[in-house]
């Protein structure tokens, strides 16, 4: 509390400064211009939409939320509105008094297709103060082929420099070196904790309703914290507030429709979108399968009311699941449930208010329906939080953001519950419940010193607690996972502090602007985080749980520092960045060789923390606008690991190094009616530990090995293309229908995703010879893939 | 951890496909292996001294004659083992060891000296087995006539932590999925009467079914587990990063002594 009181101070003190500058200005009387940008058709709020007046050259860009806020001095102005994709609007106004203006944009694709909108693209790349941020451009990843049909932006982000992927069919991403349990991805600000569906063949982000998705890699801002290497942040749309809208489609692996509507015209809407995989029908008609199915939803909903320009609220809710039944007995299954309530005030013109209450809940569960030996096995974790932020446009030069944020979590990483007491085999157990709270306070402050120089700096406190109720045993050595002696153990009540773990976690970004086509940036940030994923594989699997920083783990750490320089050219059609970056991390949390992962009541012997580096340089080129669109990124990383206890304790690899990834993601407009997409993905292949010498135990044949990740897989690659069709737009009739035609892996490359050993046998599982000799098989998994879907719009 | 894989198979809409591949990997340094053993039954005592061979390699690796093989218990009894064949060492008078006895191996080669102790757990014995015909089985089985279910019926102690590994035998050759599979349990889930779980493998009629339940120390335990997942790995996509088994031999040879008292028990299959 006396932090949050000095903060406080600290920010009041800094503000009154900042103000005090602003009254002192010589100029004339000033009042703001201030109010959301929507589109015309939907009013749906858009993000990052920029207002600029030419003769004084301010501006200002749209937040989250989709407000805007213009402090300028009394005057009549001629105010430009612009977005991507939308025709740009100029409005003229009057300022003299604060002024209160919503603006609604046209859409291009609203219009009909023969008017060609010839409006100025936008040189935000090289003026905004972000760097190591990239969006996801969801209407093209609509158009770009896809696995089975299903767009996704987790494999679009996999395909972003700075981006790697441990291959094909996995929905993990690696960040600039760090791990998969590094990335925040948040949808509508609630964390999701597993993202994959079908063990990471798709997402869990159905893009019918994503509005917009963007991917921060660095040089994030004070506001948020919590994950070392990314932020992903995904946000829903608010649905149509001007009349009914209907979305749908049917592809080969799931159907998906979504409904919108105003439930008072511009006031209130509505928007629920659903998706389902529909394989399970056919697998449950194959015999081969003994019954094996597989099949998983998503349900999206968000309910969005704009009592007035100052009070707007929203609840927003997912839930997910996937469920994979083995043959009659045996059945799995994982999901996420997230909701988020917002309530977003202006208390003034230039004050805004956020508030926001999100509750999130990862679970798993497998079960056996065996009267003997089956069991329930369940596990889950949950949070829930509170996060204030203020924003207050202090003027166009200079805008301040502060917040808190408290998180309550509670991990549940097991529980067993036998299926039949008289006849199980079993008893009931249960892992020790963990709980923690979490609370952030940060200020972060956006100045623009000069016309070429601008700031973003800030600072986030965290304060974590591993709270109780629970039990921690003390360890004769806290290492030895072999022959574990319990000296004592502690026994904490309910919400009584066991340990508390308390970090500044500095952040700053600079842009300077060398031209009116290209700008250097500089950033550097510390993160924290405090909570860890149990997991020892390189593709998390979906039943994997975390822990809290506690006595036995401590919270990790990480500073990276980037450099960039961002190029735009014939007139801003196309963007060019190129950064280079330096990331070291501390306390890395890693597991011991053979650690057991799964229910383990001392887990805590099995933990290994240490350092990791990792630094590249990525070369990024996109076009947005235009009949050609895509991108094109090429990165040069290197990410190692140097953790006591494992590779003899020396330097290795991380699981995801890759030292050359190309990707290359394109769309084409023929013709009004036909565009054509296609993805090219290079990497180096992934770094693997492989058996260099065998011995004999047991009449087991036992593979010995010299190094961790000491061999790589062969070299990824695979081109995919699609086409879309989409038939002449009818002028009287509302409904739209578009065909998307593709194939995955083109030239059908077998790229590997694995390879084990095994004894040498043939294809019916007989030992071949006398069954010493061992044999490697390498896993690959899709080959020529093609695909087939129907999208529909009313 | 190829369940997973399994998993993702099935995801995949068996998609997947995969291939033998050669390696092209370094050279391997050699480690000395010992596979030692003693227990409570008569003849199951030995001491197996190998070496480890490249991972391309074929046929049985090296064995290394001329070591100086020898155990003694924490009662002062000594028991000297001899060469039988090449790599292989029996003791010299067959003996069997106790339960809650200290055991040290020692191992003398080329100016080296090997050691490892254990301590000998208590193991239940098996109340009886039971015969059951599997009708769904029946219908379809996976191996012509095997169809017949072995029940074990056994008390597990539930005063003790114990740690098992369990050998399955039909016609007394060990049933294993061809060496890729390790049946290592502790008892942290286990409750007290552990009644008709059938045994993880089918049986014909006139086959003999044994099992065999030994009792593990931790570090034995953690040793078998280790070989689980040496022979079960997936290359570390979904399962832990591959790595060397730990081994309880001090003086730098890799392998394991192991201390335990068997309980076995058979059954002819039939009606």
């Amino acid at each position: 509390m006396k932090l949050a009181i000095a903060v406080g101070c600290l920010w009041l003190a800094f503000a009154q400064t900042l103000v005090a500058q602003e009254i002192t200005d010589p100029k004339a009387e000033k009042f703001t211009v201030s109010g959301y940008i929507k589109d015309k058709f939907s009013g749906e709020e858009l993000l990052y939409a920029n207002v600029f007046e030419p003769t004084t050259k301010a501006g200002a860009t749209t937040n989250l939320y989709g407000f805007y806020s213009l402090t300028l001095p009394a005057g009549t102005y001629v105010l430009q509105f612009s977005y991507l994709g939308y025709e740009t609007l100029g409005k003229s106004i009057e300022l003299k008094g604060n002024l209160s203006l919503n603006v609604e944009l046209l859409s291009e694709s609203a219009l009909l297709s023969e008017v060609v909108v010839t409006d100025e693209a936008e040189d935000q790349a090289i003026k905004t103060i972000t760097m190591s941020k990239l969006e996801v451009p969801v209407e093209e990843v609509k158009k770009l082929p896809s696995l089975l049909g299903e767009p996704d932006v987790i494999k679009t982000i996999q395909m972003l420099p700075g981006v790697t992927s441990a291959g094909e069919g996995t929905s993990a991403f690696f960040v600039r070196g760090g791990s998969a349990d590094q990335n925040l991805i948040l949808i509508d600000e609630a964390p999701v904790y597993e993202v994959s569906h079908m063990f990471g063949l798709f997402s869990v982000f159905n893009t019918d309703i994503i509005k917009s998705a963007e991917l921060y890699k660095g040089g994030i801002s004070a506001k948020y914290g919590g994950r070392l290497s990314s932020l992903t942040e995904v946000v829903t749309r608010d649905g149509n507030s001007k009349q009914l809208a209907l979305t749908g489609g049917i592809g080969l692996l799931a159907g998906k429709l979504t409904v919108e509507a105003p439930i008072v015209k511009d006031k209130a809407s509505f928007i629920v979108s659903g998706r389902r995989s529909y394989a399970d029908i056919f697998m449950s008609q194959i015999d081969g399968l003994g019954g094996t199915t597989l099949r998983f939803h998503d349900l999206n909903a968000k309910i969005n009311w704009k009592a007035n320009n100052k009070n707007r609220f929203f609840l927003a809710a997912y839930s997910g699941r996937d469920v994979w039944q083995l043959d009659k007995s045996f059945k799995m299954d994982w999901g996420n449930t997230t909701t988020t309530f917002r309530w977003n005030h202006l208390f003034n013109d230039r004050l805004f208010s956020n508030l926001t209450l999100v509750y999130s809940d990862f679970d798993y569960a497998l079960q056996d329906t065996d009267p003997v030996d089956g069991f329930l096995w369940q596990a889950n974790q949950r949070e829930m939080s509170l996060k204030e932020d203020l924003t207050y446009f202090i003027n166009p030069k200079l805008s301040m953001s502060m917040g808190y944020q408290g998180i309550y979590r509670r991990f549940s990483p097991g529980k067993i519950t036998p299926n039949n007491s008289d006849e199980s085999i079993f008893k009931p157990a249960e892992l020790q419940q963990q709980f923690a709270l979490d609370h952030a306070l940060y200020v972060d402050v956006e100045q623009e010193l000069s016309d070429r120089l601008s700031l973003n700096y800030g600072l986030r406190f965290t304060l974590f607690q591993n709270i109780g109720q629970g039990t921690v045993y003390q360890y004769a050595d806290r290492q030895d996972n072999e022959s574990i002696t319990i000296l004592d153990s502690t026994v904490y009540r309910d919400f009584e502090v066991i340990k508390t773990f308390l970090n500044p976690e500095p952040r700053f970004s600079a842009r300077y602007i060398l031209d009116e086509q290209s700008s250097l940036k500089l950033s550097y940030n510390r993160m924290v985080q405090y909570i860890h994923l149990i997991s020892n594989s390189t593709v998390p699997i979906p039943f994997a749980t975390w822990a809290p920083s506690s006595p036995y783990l401590d919270p990790q750490k990480s500073d990276q520092v980037a450099i960039g320089y961002f190029r735009n050219f014939k007139g801003n059609a196309y963007e060019f960045s190129a950064e280079a970056f330096y990331k070291r991390s501390k306390e890395l949390t890693e597991f011991v060789d053979n650690a057991e992962i799964f229910f383990n009541r001392h887990l805590a012997t099995e933990f290994r923390q240490g350092d990791a580096r990792a630094y590249g340089l990525e070369l990024y080129l996109r076009k947005a606008k235009g009949r050609l669109r895509g991108f094109a990124g090429y990165t040069w990383s290197k990410a190692e690991l140097e953790i006591e206890d494992i590779n003899n304790d020396q330097a290795f690899p991380a699981n995801h190094d890759r030292r050359h990834n190309l990707n290359i993601a394109a769309v084409y407009d023929l013709n009004s009616r036909w565009n054509i997409g296609a993805n090219f993905t290079y990497a180096t292949g992934r770094p693997i530990t492989l058996p260099t010498g065998k011995y004999e135990f047991n009449g087991y044949q036992l593979n010995y090995f010299s190094e961790r990740n000491g061999y790589r897989l062969p070299d990824f690659h695979r081109l995919d293309i699609s086409a879309t069709y989409e038939p002449k737009k009818n002028e009287n009739k509302r409904w739209q229908n578009s065909f998307v035609f593709g194939v995955y892996n083109l030239y059908n490359r077998q790229n590997p995703f694995t390879i084990y050993t095994r004894v040498q046998q043939d294809d019916e599982g007989n030992i071949i010879g006398d069954g010493t000799v061992k044999e490697a098989r390498m896993v690959y998994l899709f080959g020529v893939l093609p695909y087939f879907t129907w999208n529909f719009k009313f | 951890m190829k369940n997973w894989f399994l998993l993702l198979a099935t995801a995949a809409f068996l998609f997947s496909c995969e291939k033998t591949v050669t390696l092209d990997l370094k050279q391997s340094e050699e480690k000395l292996v010992i596979e030692a053993q003693v227990t409570d039954q008569p003849g199951k005592q030995y001491v197996k001294i190998s070496k480890s061979v490249p991972f391309n390699g074929s046929g049985q690796t090296p064995r290394v004659s001329g070591a100086i093989v020898s155990m003694e218990d924490d009662q002062g009894n000594s028991y000297e083992f001899e060469e039988s064949s090449s790599g292989l060492y029996l003791p010299l008078v067959d003996f069997k060891g106790e339960v809650d006895r200290e055991y040290t191996l020692t191992v003398s080669l080329d100016g080296q000296v090997y050691t490892a102790s254990d301590r000998m757990h208590y193991v239940p014995p098996f109340d009886s087995l039971g015969v059951r015909l599997d009708e769904a089985e029946m219908q379809d089985p996976e191996e012509d006539n095997r169809y017949y279910e072995v029940l074990v019926y056994i008390k597990e102690p539930p005063a003790t932590t114990d740690y098992y590994l369990a050998k399955f035998y039909r016609d007394d050759k060990e049933l294993n999925d061809n060496g890729e599979w390790v049946f290592v349990y502790d008892d942290f889930l286990l409750g007290e009467e552990i009644d008709a779980l059938p045994f993880p493998y089918y049986y014909a009629e006139g086959e003999k079914a044994t099992v065999e339940m030994y009792s593990l120390s931790r570090s034995s335990y953690k040793y078998y587990l280790d070989i689980l997942s040496n022979i079960d790995g997936d290359g570390g996509m979904f399962s832990g990063q591959p790595a060397n088994i730990r081994s309880n031999i001090e003086g730098g040879a890799i392998g394991h002594f192991l201390v335990t008292s068997i309980a076995i028990s058979e059954k002819m299959v039939g009606i």
